[in-house]
């Protein structure tokens, strides 16, 4: 399945400058971890103990999703950042 | 006029250029809210006391229990049990006497929102959920109170500030609220250091000199110890604050 994922512009400068960057995957995780996998300084922000972190907050076609979350061919994955504690 | 007292106290920030008895002296005119008593909202209210606002409040329902004691630094191991805004007030009375500190203890809903903040200078979000700054963030927005929004998890935490009207708000940034991550890890100096720049953002906004985060939000990690900004969107169809705001009050008449 290929994926879009949208880049938020915070970690623009891990992906070479592209905001839209397309991989394979069955689900978000996968896609995430592809993103990853191409570009491994993502880590720094995006995973926490080598699993995606619980603050990336993950909408697939514009609606809000999960890591485990299935994917389709042609799916937008947008991911953002949501430190939600106080 | 500032007292001789003030002009003591408060004189190695009033030495700030530009900042001067005006600026203290709105500060002490000023009515700040906290919303939340927690990690982010401890803090922050620690150095609006110290700073000299001239009235503060601070709104919680929950108690002190003792998971809260590695971050919430108001509440103290003989204060298990008690409401948090009167154990916060209690020991921000004795910081600073010459202040004034209001504590209410009630949870902010749909329903009492606006009658909270109205009148605030600035509120300060001290929330830990996302679903309850979506209520504080559309009633900032109707109220037009500039509304200083913080969150953290772990050593990673995120601010920015919204100004009604001219900048984009929380459901610009995410159009519905993120989920819940489930049980927070955090340090707490994650949120000892994200309430010192929301103190910092509502200080600027009060006494008008030098750049705040409107527009902006400013992520901290510090497991990498990288700071970085994004810049913010508004969106025109937000439900909140743009088009689409406008469209569910018609639908509703």
């Amino acid at each position: 399945m290929s994926v879009k994922m949208l880049i938020p512009q915070l970690l623009h400068k891990y992906t070479d400058n592209q905001e839209v960057v397309e991989v394979d995957g069955t689900t978000v995780n996968d896609c995430i971890n592809a993103l990853r996998n191409r570009y491994p300084e993502l880590e720094r922000w995006l995973y926490r103990n080598g699993k995606v972190a619980t603050y990336v907050h993950i909408g697939v076609n514009q609606k809000k999703a999960s890591v485990d979350d299935r994917v389709a061919d042609g799916d937008e994955v947008k991911i953002m950042l949501a430190t939600g504690g106080g | 006029m500032l007292s001789d007292d003030d002009r003591l106290r408060y004189g190695r920030q009033i030495i700030y250029p530009g900042f001067g008895d005006s600026g203290q002296g709105k500060l002490r005119d000023a009515h700040v809210l906290v919303v939340g008593v927690g990690g982010l909202g401890c803090a922050a209210s620690m150095y609006l006391t110290y700073a000299g606002v001239g009235h503060i409040t601070i709104i919680d329902n929950d108690s002190v229990e003792l998971s809260n004691l590695n971050r919430q630094i108001l509440h103290w191991e003989k204060d298990i049990g008690k409401k948090k805004p009167v154990s916060a007030a209690n020991k921000l009375r004795r910081i600073n006497n010459s202040i004034q500190i209001t504590s209410l203890c009630k949870k902010v809903t749909e329903d009492n929102a606006d009658q909270i903040i109205r009148g605030a200078d600035v509120v300060i979000d001290g929330l830990d959920n996302f679903q309850a700054r979506f209520v504080l963030n559309a009633a900032c927005i109707r109220q037009r109170v500039p509304f200083i929004h913080a969150g953290v998890n772990g050593l990673v935490g995120q601010i920015t500030t919204i100004i009604p009207g001219k900048t984009p708000c929380l459901a610009c940034i995410y159009s519905t609220p993120p989920a819940s991550e489930g049980t927070i890890p955090v340090f707490g100096v994650t949120p000892a250091l994200i309430a010192s720049l929301q103190v910092m953002e509502a200080i600027k906004l009060i006494a008008g000199f030098g750049e705040t985060l409107e527009g902006r939000m400013l992520y901290f990690n510090g497991e990498t110890m990288e700071f970085a900004c994004e810049d913010l969107v508004k969106n025109p169809n937000c439900s909140v604050c743009g088009v689409g705001r406008r469209n569910l009050k018609e639908n509703r008449k």
